[in-house]
């Protein structure tokens, strides 16, 4: 519970007591009821700061176990490695387990032994690969790590480990793309694997979507919030005025496995927005909207893909195409930190609007800062990113007002 | 099924995927038979699993490449040699019926060539080097046990003289 909730509780009390909504022994059962866990707050320390101080302990733990075994310390026999692995895997769980749900007795630090566990289900993993120097296509590795963290991450209900989850899909996504594409790593079309992790973020967003009700509601916004960073993340590579030289590559060719990638999460990310917005509630209309966005969005990553000189940005490009890429890059990044923004306040999850705003702040400081750019394409940037902006504040001040006026109406009307 | 249980029943399910990936490997060493091949290799280093040894075998290069890439699939027979050495014999698309002498790998095949799931080695830290070195200098042999079937499982890397490296 956060100290500045109890403190505007308190004042909220007394406003209610004096204007006599509520009785004088509610204001004190209600007072009563949210004392005890803030005074614990005050003088523990706050619980999502101890679960977070564990969770980097078992990470720290984690990846110190993951470097001991790629030392391949020879001193140890394989066997012996073996063993140990197994044994900590399945004691750290058990301890996890018990301390979180048997005893209930450290539940933040049974939490963390639980997402210990994860991470050594994965270095167990390698080292078998080590041990028997399997070197059988080494993405499957992460595969079979994620296949592995999700049925523990969705029985218990734990949200790290959904981070962890969608962290390690993405490892196996780049991988997996870059070893079936055989691209020789001196040409590499860096661009292609952009637009992948971005269709890969649309996809997580979508399936955020998906759990927005029932028991695993506490999902929505870490697959939603990742989904974001990715999206976001990946067109704030593109706007770069350098890109179409450094990211293309030299070597075009017309299909390339990467592709295949694209257009996997791009449809699953459609179907699932499409899913989503059918079984919404009349009158809810940003899943239409979203699902139009993503149209714009793969389409235009199609089109990019496909059409790569016509697209703009590549060495082949006609001069008056040069531009469009870039530019185009920096108003989809624009209009997907207002629609990170506008969805976060509707629906009124914190981790869009922070989300938004950080990477507003970015791209306002590159594009400063940029000198690929001369001055009057960038103060036009500006400009422009500024009239809209305070014309979208004036609509939103407009609407808020009519709300406001029509609510007014209602509570006084008979 | 109560929600302990279910938590036991995924982890034995993680450690029974462990135990399946050391059996498959586990089995040519135990129902196998061992047999050394020359090897070529290149030193890189893999960041999950620390440093290791590349390795090219004369089989790494099955001649034209057409014969194989629409199955994807190759054989390749090996013969002993009066040294103790296997070299290849012929290639093949479907599994050959080898002699007491013979041996088959099963490997798959793109583009880059032949790879028989023996191509990495994996050694202490720091130690990658000094065998990368040894194969300038002198011969460097792969032990393999395989199975009859052809599946490999790359056992250790041995000197010219004999010594493990």
């Amino acid at each position: 519970m956060r100290q500045g909730f109890h403190d505007r509780l308190i004042k909220e009390i007394t406003l209610w007591r004096s204007e006599g909504v509520i009785s004088a022994e509610q204001a004190v059962e209600l007072a009563r009821r949210y004392r005890a866990e803030s005074e614990i707050e005050k003088k523990a320390g706050p619980g999502k700061f101890i679960s977070t101080v564990a969770v980097l302990g078992a990470t720290l733990l984690g990846i110190g176990i993951i470097l001991f075994f790629a030392a391949n310390w020879q001193a140890m026999p394989r066997y012996q490695k073996l063993v140990l692995v197994t044994v900590c895997l399945m004691s750290v769980n058990y301890a996890g387990y018990t301390l979180a749900f048997t005893r209930k007795s450290f539940p933040r630090v049974g939490y963390s032994l639980l997402f210990l566990g994860m991470l050594l289900f994965g270095s167990a993993i390698f080292l078998v690969a080590q041990a028997y120097h399997i070197n059988a296509h080494f993405p499957n590795g992460f595969l079979l790590w994620a296949a592995g963290v999700l049925p523990v991450a969705y029985l218990l209900g734990y949200r790290t480990g959904i981070g962890l989850l969608v962290l390690i899909v993405g490892i196996w996504v780049g991988l997996e793309s870059y070893f079936s594409a055989h691209e020789p790593v001196y040409n590499l079309s860096i661009i292609r694997y952009i637009l992948v992790y971005m269709a890969y973020g649309a996809f997580l967003f979508e399936l955020g979507r998906t759990h927005k009700a029932g028991k695993y509601e506490r999902f929505r916004v870490v697959y939603s919030s990742f989904g974001i960073v990715f999206v976001m993340a990946s067109t704030y590579l593109l706007t770069f005025k350098w890109g179409g030289t450094f990211l293309l590559g030299r070597h075009q060719s017309a299909f390339n496995r990467v592709m295949l990638f694209y257009v996997i999460f791009a449809a699953a990310s459609l179907l699932l927005a499409t899913y989503n917005a059918a079984r919404r509630s009349q009158g809810d209309s940003i899943s239409y909207w979203v699902l139009a966005g993503l149209a714009v969005l793969f389409a235009a990553g199609v089109f990019q893909l496909a059409f790569p000189a016509q697209a703009g940005g590549h060495p082949a490009s006609p001069e008056n195409h040069r531009y469009m890429y870039p530019v185009w890059y920096n108003v989809l990044l624009f209009a997907e930190i207002l629609c990170a923004l506008a969805m976060g306040y509707k629906e009124r999850i914190s981790a869009f609007i922070n989300t938004g705003l950080v990477f507003f702040v970015i791209l306002i400081v590159t594009r400063y800062f940029d000198f690929l750019w001369k001055l009057l394409p960038r103060s036009l940037f500006f400009m422009l990113g500024g009239v809209l902006l305070i014309v979208g504040g004036l609509l939103l001040e407009r609407k808020r007002r009519r709300v406001i006026a029509a609510i007014r109406a209602e509570a006084v009307a008979p | 099924m109560s929600h302990r249980t279910k938590f036991v029943i995924i982890i034995c399910l993680q450690v029974l995927a462990l135990f399946g990936m050391i059996a498959i490997k586990h089995y040519p060493l135990v129902a196998g038979k061992k047999i050394m091949l020359k090897v070529m290799p290149v030193d890189p280093r893999s960041l999950m699993r620390g440093d290791y040894v590349d390795l090219r075998y004369e089989v790494s290069r099955p001649g034209s490449l057409d014969t194989f890439l629409p199955k994807g699939r190759v054989y390749a027979k090996l013969k002993r040699d009066d040294d103790g050495i296997y070299h290849p014999e012929g290639y093949f698309v479907d599994r050959p019926d080898i002699g007491p002498d013979e041996a088959v790998l099963k490997g798959s095949v793109d583009y880059r060539g032949a790879r028989y799931g023996i191509e990495t080695y994996f050694v202490e830290e720091g130690t990658g080097n000094n065998i990368e070195n040894m194969t300038r200098t002198g011969q460097v042999y792969a032990v393999i046990a395989v199975t009859r079937g052809g599946n490999a499982t790359l056992v250790s890397l041995v000197s010219g003289n004999g010594s493990k490296l």
